[in-house]
Order: C-alpha cells, then sequence, then structure tokens
C-alpha cells in the first residue's frame, strides 16, 4: 500500500465517517493555554507549559532579531521574556480572535487576529496593535510542549482606540 | 521549461507591477503555490533552493499516513508530492501575509484526485508558510486539518 492508496481509500474513509464535533484533549489544553495568553495571564499560562517547552516566532523583526526570529527553549526562558515584556510594555490584553481552530496530531492551529491593547497616558483611550496571526500549540500527555507564532510584524494596524 | 524570471515576470504582469521591480517574498511565494495548485512539478523546481525543506509537522505519527510528509531537496520534495496523485489542488484564503521572508497562507484547501470513478474532491482547513531566502523558496511548511477533511460535493465545485 502506498501513500495514494492512503489519499484515495483512507481519506475517503475517515471523511465519510459523522464528524466527531467535539474537541480533543489537546484542543482543549490549547485552547485554555492560549485564553490565558490571550488575557496575559502569566502565571496561567505556566502552569500548562512543560518544564522543556519551546517558544517559537519565525516572523519577529527587529533589530536584535535574527533571521530564523526569536526562540526560548525551556519555560523558564519563554515565561522570563514574557514577564519582560508585560513589564515593559504593560498590555491590557492579547484580544485574540480566532475564526479557525483545528487540531492534527497534537498540533492545534488558530488562526486569526491578535488586537494587543496597551494603556496610554490618556485614560479614555488604548492604543491598539491588530494585526493576523496563526499560533501552533502542540499538545503532548497534556502539556504544552511547543508553542509557535506567525503574525504580520510587518503590516500591522495601529492606533488609538477608546477604551471601553 | 519555465525558469525563475519567467514566472517571476508572469507573477508581477499579473499583480499589475513594473517586470523590472524585484519580485517579493510574497510574490515568489504565491507563484510557487500557483504551480503547487497546478501541480506542475517543473515550475516547482525552479523556485525551490537545493536544501528545500517540504515538512507538515500535522502528518507525523497518523496511523493513515504511511510516512510523515518531510522531505528535503527539489528530487525527494517533488516525489513525494507527486506520489499523492493529485489532479490538482485551490487554495481558498483567508489571509496572506508576510514577516521576516515568511509568506502565510490562511486557508482551506480543496484536493482532487482522478479516479476510474472521476474525479473525486476533499476540502480541509490548512495553514501554508512559504519561506523566501534570496528570491528562492527554501522551505514549505504545512499545518494540515487531516481530522477535518470532508468530501466536496459536486454542487461545491463550482463555488
Amino acid at each position: 500500500m502506498d501513500l495514494i492508496t492512503f489519499a484515495s481509500l483512507s481519506v475517503i474513509l475517515v471523511a465519510q465517517e459523522a464528524p466527531d464535533t467535539r474537541p480533543s484533549d489537546a484542543e482543549t489544553v490549547a485552547r485554555d493555554y492560549m485564553a490565558a495568553y490571550s488575557e496575559m495571564d502569566l502565571d496561567r499560562m505556566e502552569h500548562f507549559l512543560s518544564e522543556d517547552a519551546v517558544f517559537t516566532d519565525r516572523t519577529a523583526l527587529g533589530e536584535d532579531v535574527g533571521p530564523d526570529g526569536l526562540m526560548y527553549e525551556s519555560r523558564d526562558a519563554a515565561m522570563g521574556m514574557l514577564r519582560e515584556f508585560d513589564a515593559q510594555y504593560q498590555p491590557i490584553e492579547l484580544g485574540f480572535v480566532w475564526d479557525t481552530i483545528y487540531e492534527s496530531n497534537g498540533r492545534v492551529v488558530f488562526m486569526g487576529h491578535v488586537n494587543a491593547l496597551y494603556p496610554t497616558q490618556d485614560a479614555s483611550q488604548n492604543y491598539r496593535w491588530r494585526a493576523e496571526q496563526v499560533t501552533v500549540i502542540t499538545v503532548r500527555d497534556g502539556q504544552v510542549i511547543r508553542h509557535q507564532d506567525f503574525a504580520n510584524y510587518a503590516n500591522p494596524q495601529r492606533g488609538l482606540v477608546p477604551a471601553n | 521549461m519555465l525558469n525563475l524570471l519567467t514566472l517571476t515576470t508572469a507573477v508581477l504582469a499579473n499583480a499589475g507591477l513594473a517586470a523590472d521591480q524585484p519580485a517579493g517574498s510574497i510574490e515568489i511565494a504565491q507563484a510557487y503555490i500557483a504551480a503547487y495548485e497546478r501541480q506542475d512539478f517543473e515550475a516547482m523546481r525552479e523556485f525551490m533552493a537545493d536544501d528545500a525543506v517540504f515538512t507538515d509537522p500535522t502528518s507525523f505519527d497518523l496511523a493513515f499516513v504511511r510516512e510523515p510528509i518531510h522531505w528535503t531537496g527539489a528530487d525527494e520534495i517533488l516525489a513525494g508530492v507527486s506520489a499523492w496523485n493529485v489532479a490538482r489542488g485551490e487554495y481558498h484564503l483567508d489571509r496572506v501575509y508576510e514577516a521576516a521572508g515568511r509568506v502565510v497562507f490562511d486557508a482551506s484547501m480543496d484536493v482532487f484526485y482522478a479516479t476510474s470513478e472521476g474525479e473525486r474532491g476533499f476540502r480541509y482547513p490548512i495553514v501554508t508558510i512559504v519561506t523566501v531566502e534570496n528570491g528562492l523558496v527554501t522551505e514549505h511548511r504545512d499545518y494540515t486539518g487531516f481530522n477535518d477533511m470532508a468530501p466536496i460535493l459536486d454542487a461545491e465545485t463550482n463555488q
């Protein structure tokens, strides 16, 4: 049996079964983890990460960013980066809105936008940074072992918006 | 045989850009994906760097995928892709964007197989991330919704 057979037979069988719309365990973990990320609830995020979790952003841009983007190769390193970001910019939220989420082989894919809000000196206004984003979360044994962001850093929408 | 200059010129012309402008990563990635949709393997080859990688981590360890989709070099990649025996594919794009040489295609994809009973199509969500360096594709990275594959009914194919 070759790959053609997989494509033409196995997929047909899989596709013709009644769809199971229940999220997988991996998807449930990833959704909860990403909800914490969206709210910048870092303590809750950390709870989901394995000790050797890898956090990457290969679309990152900046003077200190190399051609392979950003990579943090442990939970401590990733959380250290996120806590530094939180302390420096004090985001209110990252405000993810996902229009497609799916899971295959422990990889949970989120497709949508980031709508990050930051406070300004004017309490009636927030600064919003909005861009397209894909995030892929790999879950093994109930823990997040890999977090990969791909965001449109090159062409975000930026501006002031009313605070609530 | 088409070459990169021919393809790039065609893409730029289609995009309404001047032919003497250097093609950006996004235009190169779009032309490569167009060749992939047509299953035009020679055209795909012209876009690929010698050490190009084609990978789909969502295929790893799946019982119904005999071998993980992870190939290096044009020969291995094109042998792998052509073995699927796909007649054609169509990306239905929600978003395309580029940052740091990574061109991200948020989409669903229709693939069509020519069978003895006629063409059969399947639709699934997909993210394809094409990395372009020095004008060549160095990585084609898919995240495929294998669990969300659904057959395409005849009435849907014209949508």
